[in-house]
């Protein structure tokens, strides 16, 4: 297979079961790199893991994954030694200790008894469960049970990464642990990583791609810089002593400047910079004729959550 | 020697998969192991079985070298000693076919006990998607488990048998047990075999409807003593002694006196074998029709 | 406990009255064990009206204080007040707090319009009064199409919007949610935040916990963290990250001509780093920011760097966190 072509693609995909009609035509190019699959409840998501995992043949159209057909007998059982999949439920057996089932899961895979050992511990490393991988389960924390579950889909050192809710019930300091793998894969360990989360700081956080489902088909596709893309001319301003600024002074201020008020909050101004600016320095000067001071600049930015809904509300309007 | 760090802790695998890796044997070994996580259970299940093995290995080999002792000094009373001690001890045959119907329970208890858990377990907490995310087919999983639960009637049932045939094999004066009485080797293993397969398919069967351990123990080991004590009562009432065959007990009472030729039943085989193939069938459409659902990433 | 006098109308109607001002929930030195396990150990806290988030690393305690407040576990040691009463197993209370906990307790063979009917009808409500009560959370939490069928259909995100429903139903003053956004989808995120913006501004206390930082920042400013068991750190997030002295702030600059600009900045002793993360951007460590931006307010107007953008780069919930928890 062409080592740069997408490992997921996917055309006029149909699949459905009695009455429910879960993929419309799905249309898809999953890019190298991490990608977010993001959709409300019921938007087809699982369906579309079962297929790449080679568990579901599609009903109608054509997809390939790493390279294979799903529809074809012997192509299913290699596509999952080419996928590794982190389930979102607990799937752990409380009294097995985590090399035990990492090792297994390997020779399940296809590893030889020494190579399944080897990979083990080296994806523990990996993962950063040091002595706790010769203690049974039920003693890890949820943290260190999510990054097993991280582990064992990564045994084989499959292309193909799918990671369900990987960030489900950690605290902080757990997410962010996560988070850096899940981004580390993807940035220097040349995998390709599905990352489906209801989540979407995470998404921002670790992803360059999402993909938005809805309804069975792909809404909305694309980096996440420019979905999310900066508008340089407006700016988000948090002050410091603006609360004591009178509306006429900080009128005349940005006035002189030539910078329109968009909203004003407490210590949080946003405001619109002439056309032909090319940065922010012009509002130092307002700051200092108004009297408050400047304590962090901004360009307005769409959050992905604000992308996510507006598109989710557009389809639901179309529809 | 060039200079060189490797500080790169996510290596790449290089190596090749096997092309053959015996999945369903690397399945059923994990869940054998974790039947011997806990040692109490292992000690109490395996200690009658034992020593009932020993019991009667100790028997046979008696009883070949005091036949010996006794025929040495010849003559009348040598011969009559011979049959007095046939009568006490039976024939060697007659002893193995005992054995195993006594220690077929020893395995019910053994494979239920280790058994239960292997699917409801899964099922509760969803390690079926490990295994199904991978090259895992429905057929595997069932063989693996299968396998496993079939390992512990094995080692209740099959090695001490296999342990008495050898004993009466090595003690019998010239290979007399083998050909006197050899028979009875393929017949132990046809009904050693048959019970195992028949309990293994049976816990495995009841342990994928449910979701605890617990239950599926309760309802393996429940089914086959509850429908045994319906089936005896309910025969006797309707004074119906086909019903009998509803026990599973009865139906291998049935098989063992086809196989070894030595008792009466009531009613004939073929109403006994036919239940024999309802409590095989049953378990495994059961298990085929839960494993498919489990297939599936839900 | 306190001997305050038996609910005499007259001091009904001063404790009534006082109860404005008064705050949702005062706890002084609470301590709960399971066994020799550590929920709560010495937590002492006020809570005023309005929103507050809880936050804290797992095992905390946070849902132990959860349950206490609500009355569901008595505290081993310490006092606790909630609306000026004892919480633990006070009938009165009940009627005032809604609780949405973390479990998923429903009972699957009701449905979802059944089950939030029958908790109104054990709280006390009529017949009609809880069909009607229980209809109108329903649609609040945006159910209103499903609240007829059975909660054994229901996916992870709506079983977690009707225990929603359940909290909300009798119009409570105080509502407690433990993680109450766990399992849903974004557009159902955004809803449950609006309602609860929205109950806010009607007038009720909320209560929430949650492992999303970022979730929290835009409900609310006030967030009450607890760690093993104790208070930890209470205030807005800027509040709590100017007592922090001692790690030095983060500034990020990103700007066309940044490097002269850097190294005008750094002239000072409270630069204690300056590292290029690209061509355009450096981030500072400063001792003193104070300091450090009204160099740059200086600076900017005089050499025109070509500023685009100034960030304090750990003034979110989440570095605060670390930095108090670490």
């Amino acid at each position: 297979m062409d080592p740069g072509a997408p490992l997921i693609q996917a055309t006029g995909l149909h699949k459905r079961y009695g009455d429910v009609h879960a993929l419309r035509g799905l249309e898809l190019q999953v890019p190298h790199g991490t990608v977010g699959l993001l959709g409300p409840n019921g938007a087809g998501k699982t369906t579309l893991l079962k297929l790449l995992l080679g568990l579901l043949e599609p009903d109608e159209g054509t997809a390939t994954v790493v390279g294979l057909d799903p529809r074809r007998r012997a192509d299913r059982l290699t596509i999952r030694t080419k996928v590794g999949y982190m389930p979102e439920g607990d799937c752990l057996l409380p009294e097995t200790t985590g090399v035990e089932l990492v090792a297994t899961l390997g020779r399940l895979t296809g590893l030889s008894r020494a190579d399944a050992m080897t990979r083990a511990h080296e994806v523990l490393d990996y993962c950063q469960l040091e002595e706790a991988r010769y203690r049974p389960v039920q003693g890890y924390s949820t943290g260190m049970k999510q990054r097993l579950k991280l582990a064992q889909a990564l045994v084989h050192d499959p292309d193909l990464v799918l990671l369900d809710e990987p960030t489900n019930g950690l605290d902080p300091k757990g997410r962010r642990q996560m988070l850096d793998l899940v981004a580390d894969l993807g940035r220097n360990q040349g995998k390709t990583v599905l990352l489906c989360t209801h989540l979407l700081p995470d998404v921002e956080r670790t992803c360059d791609h999402v993909v938005l489902l809805q309804t069975g088909a792909v809404r909305l596709t694309g980096a996440v810089a420019e979905l999310t893309g900066a508008d340089a001319l407006r700016v988000d301003v948090t002050t410091q002593g603006l609360t004591e600024v009178s509306p006429e002074a900080l009128d005349e201020a940005l006035k002189k400047a030539g910078v329109a008020l968009e909203t004003r909050e407490g210590e949080r101004l946003r405001v619109a910079l002439p056309a032909d600016s090319s940065s922010a320095d012009a509002l130092f000067s307002v700051a200092m004729s108004a009297g408050f001071r400047i304590e962090g600049l901004a360009p307005l930015k769409a959050s992905l959550e604000q992308v996510f809904l507006e598109t989710v509300a557009q389809t639901e309007g179309a529809a | 020697m060039k200079a060189s760090t490797h500080t790169e802790v996510y290596r790449p695998f290089e190596g090749q998969l096997l092309a053959r890796p015996m999945r369903p044997a690397v399945l059923a070994w994990s869940g054998i192991r974790l039947g011997f996580r806990k040692k109490l259970p292992a000690f109490l299940l395996f200690t009658p079985p034992t020593v009932n093995a020993l019991a009667y290995a100790v028997m046979v080999y008696l009883r070949y070298s005091m036949a010996e002792q006794v025929g040495s000094e010849g003559g009348f009373q040598a011969i009559q000693a011979q049959s007095a001690l046939k009568e006490l001890l039976g024939d060697v045959a007659r002893n193995v076919a005992q054995f195993a119907e006594m220690s077929a329970f020893f395995a019910l208890l053994a494979m239920t006990w280790f058994g239960a858990g292997m699917i409801a377990d899964d099922r509760r907490i969803g390690a079926n998607l490990l295994y199904f995310s991978r090259p895992v087919t429905r057929i595997t999983y069932i063989a693996g488990k299968w396998l496993g639960v079939a390992f512990f009637g094995v080692v209740t049932l099959l090695a001490p048998a296999v342990l008495i045939l050898l004993t009466a094999t090595l003690a019998s004066p010239d290979w007399s047990f083998l050909r006197e009485e050899g028979a009875v080797i393929p017949q132990t293993f046809t009904y050693a075999a048959a019970w195992i397969a028949v309990v293994s398919t049976l816990v495995l069967g009841l342990s994928s409807l449910v979701q605890r351990r617990s239950v599926a123990l309760v309802l393996s080991f429940g089914s086959v003593m509850v429908l045994h004590g319906l089936a005896e009562g309910a025969a006797e009432i309707f004074e119906l002694p086909q019903l009998r065959a509803l026990s599973l007990f009865n139906d291998f009472s049935a098989l063992a006196a086809g196989l070894f030729g030595h008792r009466d039943l009531n009613p004939e085989h073929d109403v006994l074998l036919l239940g024999l193939v309802a409590w095989t069938l049953v378990p495994a459409l059961l298990l085929w029709r839960q494993v498919r659902k489990m297939e599936v990433v839900g | 406990m306190s001997a305050e006098p038996e609910h005499a109308p007259s001091a009904e109607a001063a404790f009534l009255e006082k109860d404005e001002v008064r705050p949702i929930i005062e706890a002084r030195g609470l301590g709960r064990w399971y066994g020799e396990v550590v929920g709560l150990s010495d937590l002492t806290v006020t809570i005023p009206p309005g929103i507050t988030g809880l936050v804290g690393p797992n095992g905390a305690g946070k849902s132990t204080f959860m349950k206490c407040v609500v009355g569901e576990l008595r505290p081993q040691r310490g006092g606790l007040r909630v609306l000026g009463q004892d919480p633990f197993a006070n009938r009165a209370l009940y009627s005032e707090m809604g609780f949405c906990p973390q479990q998923d307790a429903l009972y699957d063979q009701l449905t979802a319009h059944q089950f939030v009917e029958h908790l109104l009808r054990i709280g006390g409500a009529r017949r009609g009064d809880a069909r009607v009560r229980a209809e109108e959370a329903l649609q609040r939490v945006h159910l209103e199409e499903a609240m007829h069928r059975r909660c054994g259909t229901f996916s992870k995100g709506m079983r977690q919007r009707v225990r929603i429903a359940q909290a909300i139903a009798h119009s409570p003053r105080f509502i407690v949610l433990d993680e109450p956004l766990t399992g849903l989808d974004p557009v159902a995120r955004h809803q449950m935040r609006t309602l609860f913006t929205e109950l806010a501004d009607q007038g009720a206390s909320l209560l929430i916990s949650s492992h999303v930082l970022h979730e929290l920042q835009g409900l609310t400013e006030r967030i009450v963290l607890v760690h093993r068991g104790r208070l930890l750190a209470q205030g807005s997030v800027r509040e709590i990250r100017d007592l922090l002295s001692q790690h030095p702030r983060r500034i990020r600059i990103r700007a066309d001509r940044v490097r002269p600009l850097a190294l005008a900045l750094s002239t000072e002793a409270d630069v204690r780093s300056a590292r290029w993360l690209d061509e355009e951007s450096v981030l500072f460590e400063t001792t003193d920011p104070t300091a450090f931006l009204a160099r740059l307010e200086q600076l900017v107007p005089a050499t025109s760097p070509g500023l685009q953008s100034l960030e304090l780069d750990d003034e979110d919930l989440e570095a605060v966190f670390d930095y108090l928890v670490a």
